[in-house]
């Protein structure tokens, strides 16, 4: 029968998946959990049959028909009531056996060994991995989640007070955690296979499963699983480091890592002004004086200012609600970035 | 003559003896439409209701076609706009969604044939409240309009179960305090009907009906409202709550203000997942009365049946953490919930059990309403036994938020309760409205639903177990042939509902007269006349077992079905013993 399942599966594109039902198993609960499902299935499908073939059986045979009159049978009978809710409750009880023992691995990270975690931030509409570890000289904010095979990893994470609930699945692992403002949720897990050997060159889909809006079914990346620590490290850095990137590819990976959920670049305001239209556009603040962004000296220090000391000068008609940035050695790069990504909205 | 109560039982072979229906009754004992707007009858209540939630299924449902046409194609975080943008979807959804649950769904069943047949199988002239009735009306229809200027004003994108913050923790968009509003009002209206039930059941019964004498839907009807009584309140403290926490910037569910957003869903929950058992209990309840009167036997097991009612109702209220299980609630309680979810399937499963025991020896009759109670076992039996995969912890974190679940309660909600709502309006149609619909388009129609309903939702299982993440206005391309059978299904199950549309209105004006009790049912609305007199039977109907068959005969298709002389004569004489 699994083979049935199978060549149906065959038969369907499933370029990209372990089995009939579910993507590769990627973590070492991914195989309880599938043999869980499996279990419940075929459990469902023994009562499921047995019920329609009853009621198909019983249709066909005592039908409507002439010389045919209904038999009035027993209205009840104790003995088999009863067989037939303890019997299900039994198997129940068995279901929910199983399941509690792979939800306690679930939730348990090993205590014998050491766990990575790792901080994530999740915001409309974007993850932020932050990955530090042996070989990295510091905290790496990636889009990506890389982690290293067969290591525990603890993933800590939340959202800004001022965003909404996300939440963080990925199929391959067979998990899912909910990023809520104001709490720290936590999940662990122990990759057992890298994406190449899955088959998948750009890594495990990783999706926001608690509905955020508009970008919600966009707020989709990708988790990639090395064997080595030096693959790990060459992807960390790749991601993580924006500095290697062209300027204006920098300046639009920042914008959508970091500025998206406050700054729009259609020309509507969201929690600060848009960025379309903001370049060399002359801007009154709080203070009265007047400033824009451009790449005279003038504009590349207010630039400046409004990201790494917003609280500095504010724009007029808008809260001192922005974040202060600071990216150490990196920011001059960053600004640069950021300044051509400006320019290229400009009007 | 007094509907089914023949004082001289008709000789078929005579043939002449046709049915002559009442000439007043209560379609056209009052006319003009503000009577219908201030009527105390329970009948012209419950058909505006049955008028009104059909609205709500045919606009939930045109939205419905909506978002499937859009998921025809994949959409990109470039290009999602296959149809419209994102933001279109997630208003469309939100509002098929809220339109669906709380204008269909939950007043579905009870209010429209529950206010209808309830007085009329107790042989009782109307409800205990009927004032109380027509104000849940009125309520209904104010909540309708608060949702219609949801509509108009542009709409909402929150989703239908409104979780903050997303919903509350904006600036206050106007639409968001409409549709608070809405749900509210609506709420007091499924009180009331529900309140009012209860009385009825307590206190009009005739002499010689005890509880167990009541047919099973009333006995569903009665577990729903105790349902409705005792959970609704908790979702108009919820929005109450959250308009306290706007007004006084005091923390209950927003971040900002020091709340919990995780207490918002447990409150929500708290009621919807009773909700869920108000939508499906009244469905049960036609069920029954489907399957008895089409295979003409006593249910099995009655008493069974009509616990099991009681017992879902009450174990209902103690399951709402299986919504939340990766919310970051204790892991302690997510395995209390999940043990509990179990328990809270074995009622269901005797229900089934005890309706296949049913059909065993009968003489199965393949009318209209009896397909829809066949497709209901089949449809419940998915939807139900999907539901033990949500239920285990283990495979729920995978399966939550992902076309698995939705796959599994439209299993359950439109699966059986669109299909008994379906059925029970066949099945009470010639009562309603004293015509009879045309049995070959109504058997068409029933097939068609049940081939676009498995389309439309088997490809969802597949594609959640794969991890599609439910409430994406684009998805990822390995996803396409699943939403693409999925949208076909939904066409075939819209073209099923249109012909039905179609076919009823039409036996409103050309079908022929039905018969007081053309199934040879034996509940008591069948003793009276079809329609009803406005003071429901003109003779005191004979009270006696919902599922006694045998005391009923065919005669022809004019006449239908009519009271043994036997039966008749005895009653008598033991109603004149009785002085
Ligand atoms: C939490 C919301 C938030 C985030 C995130 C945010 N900003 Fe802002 N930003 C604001 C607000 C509010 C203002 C207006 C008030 C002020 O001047 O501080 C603003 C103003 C600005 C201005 C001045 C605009 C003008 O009209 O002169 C610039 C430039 C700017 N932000 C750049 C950025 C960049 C670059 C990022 C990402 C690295 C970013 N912001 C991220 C909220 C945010
Ligand atoms: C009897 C009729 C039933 C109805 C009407 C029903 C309805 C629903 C609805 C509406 C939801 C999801 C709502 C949402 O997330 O928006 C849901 C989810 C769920 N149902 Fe049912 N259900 C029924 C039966 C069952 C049964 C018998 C079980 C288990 C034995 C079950 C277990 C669950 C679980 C665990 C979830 C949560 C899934 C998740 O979100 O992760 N249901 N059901
Ligand atoms: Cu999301
Ligand atoms: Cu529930």
């Amino acid at each position: 029968m699994t083979s049935v399942l199978s060549s149906l599966g065959n038969a369907l594109p499933l370029a990209r998946s372990g089995s009939y039902w579910f993507p590769p198993q990627a973590s070492d609960v991914a195989a309880g959990h599938d043999f869980l499902y499996d279990f419940t299935l075929w459990l469902c499908i023994v009562f499921f049959v047995a019920i329609c073939g009853a009621t198909v059986y019983f249709t066909l045979k005592y039908r409507k028909r002439l010389g045919h009159e209904a038999v009035r049978t027993a209205t009840h009978n104790t003995k088999l009531e009863l067989a037939w809710s303890i019997g299900p409750l039994m198997l129940l009880m068995a279901i929910f056996g199983i399941s509690t023992y792979w939800y306690l691995h679930m939730i348990s990270p090993p205590k014998d060994e050491y766990v990575h975690q790792i901080d994530v931030n999740a915001q409309r509409w974007n993850w932020t991995f932050k990955i530090k570890g042996e070989g990295l000289d510091g905290t790496y904010e990636c889009a990506k989640l890389h982690l290293i095979k067969d290591r525990p990893y603890q993933i800590v994470m939340t959202t800004p007070d001022n965003d909404v609930i996300h939440s963080l699945f990925i199929p391959a692992f067979r998990l899912k955690q909910d990023c809520v403002p104001g709490r720290y949720n936590k999940l662990w897990f122990r990759p057992t296979m890298t994406h190449d050997e899955a088959g998948l060159e750009d890594g495990f889909d990783l999706f926001c499963t608690e509905y955020c809006g508009t970008g919600h079914s966009d707020m989709i990346t990708k988790v990639m699983v090395y064997n080595t620590e030096a693959e790990w490290k060459a992807g960390v850095v790749a991601d993580g480091d924006l500095t290697t990137k062209p300027a204006l590819d920098r300046g639009r990976m920042i914008y959508e890592r970091l500025c998206k959920s406050c700054h729009t670049i259609d020309g509507s305001a969201l929690i600060g002004p848009s960025f379309k239209g903001l370049w060399g556009k002359s801007k009154e603040m709080e203070s009265g004086a007047s400033h824009k962004v451009d790449s005279s000296a003038e504009g590349r220090t207010y630039l400046r200012e409004s990201v790494l000391t917003p609280g500095k000068e504010i724009v007029k008609g808008y809260p001192n609600q922005m974040t202060p940035f600071t990216w150490g050695d990196k920011t001059d790069s960053y600004l640069e970035g950021i300044e051509a990504y400006l320019e290229s909205l400009k009007d | 003559m007094a509907g089914g109560v023949v004082e001289k039982p008709a000789d078929p072979a005579a043939g002449g003896d046709v049915y002559r229906p009442l000439a007043v009754n209560y379609i056209n004992k009052f006319k003009g439409i503000g009577n219908w707007l201030i009527t105390l009858d329970h009948k012209r209540i419950g058909i505006m209701y049955l008028g009104a939630v059909t609205f709500a299924l045919l606009l939930g449902g045109l939205f419905a076609i909506l978002l499937r046409t859009e998921l025809l194609f994949p959409g990109t975080a470039a290009n999602p706009e296959v149809i419209a943008s994102n933001d279109w979807y997630n208003k469309f959804f939100t509002l098929h969604g809220a339109v669906m649950v709380f204008l269909f769904i939950i007043p579905g069943i009870p209010a429209s044939m529950g206010n209808f047949i309830l007085p009329m199988q107790l042989g009782a002239k109307d409800l205990a409240l009927p004032r109380v009735n027509l104000m849940s009306l009125w309520l209904y229809w104010i909540g309708t309009v608060f949702f219609i200027g949801v509509l108009v004003l542009g709409g909402l994108d929150t989703g239908w179960t409104l979780y903050p913050p997303y919903s509350s923790g904006r600036d206050v968009q106007l639409t968001l305090i409409f549709a608070y509003t809405a749900v509210f009002i609506l709420g007091f209206s499924s009180i009331l009907t529900g309140l009012n039930f209860i009385v009825t059941m307590h206190k009009l019964r005739p002499p010689g009906m005890g509880m167990y004498d009541m047919p099973l839907f009333l006995w569903a009807l009665y577990a729903t409202s105790l349902i409705q009584v005792l959970a609704t309140p908790v979702i108009g403290i919820t929005l109450g709550l959250s308009i306290v926490e706007h007004l006084f910037k005091i923390g209950i569910f927003l971040p900002e203000y020091g709340g919990d957003p995780v207490m918002y869903q447990h409150f929500f929950w708290f009621y919807s997942h009773p909700a869920v058992y108000i939508m499906v209990l009244p469905a049960m309840g036609v069920q029954s009365e489907i399957i008895a009167t089409f295979s003409r036997k006593h249910v099995f097991g009655y008493k069974a049946i009509a616990w099991s009612s009681i017992a879902i109702a009450a174990i209902g209220f103690i399951v709402w953490g299986h919504h939340m299980f990766v919310s970051g609630q204790s892991p302690t309680a997510g395995i209390i919930f999940s043990f509990l979810t179990f328990l809270v399937a074995i009622p269901s499963a005797i229900k089934v059990f005890n309706w296949v025991a049913t059909l065993y020896k009968g003489s199965i009759d393949l009318k209209t309403p009896m397909i829809y109670g066949l497709n209901f076992i089949y449809l419940f039996g998915v939807g139900g036994l999907t539901g033990l995969f949500l239920a285990s912890t283990a495979n729920n974190v995978h399966l939550h938020d992902t076309y698995f679940v939705i796959a599994h309660f439209h299993m359950v909600m439109v699966g059986s309760v669109l299909n008994a709502f379906l059925g029970g309006v066949h099945l009470w149609w010639p009562k309603m409205t004293g015509r009879m619909y045309s049995e070959f388009w109504g058997r068409i129609a029933a097939i068609f639903v049940f081939l676009g309903f498995n389309l439309a939702f088997m490809p969802q299982f597949v594609a959640g177990t794969r991890g599609m993440p439910r409430r994406y206005a684009n998805y990822l391309d390995e996803f396409t042939i699943f939403h693409q059978l999925s949208t076909i299904g939904a066409y075939l199950l819209g073209l099923g509902v249109v012909i039905q549309v179609t076919y009823l209105i039409h036996s409103l004006f050309k079908g022929k007269q039905a018969p007081p009790n053309p199934w040879g049912a034996s509940s008591l609305e069948w003793q009276s006349d079809s329609p009803p007199d406005h003071h429901n039977f003109t003779a005191k109907p004979i009270v006696m077992g919902p599922y006694d068959y045998e005391n009923w005969e065919y005669v022809s298709e004019n006449r239908g079905w009519v009271l043994k002389r036997e039966v008749v004569e005895t009653r008598k004489t033991l109603a004149k013993a009785d002085h």
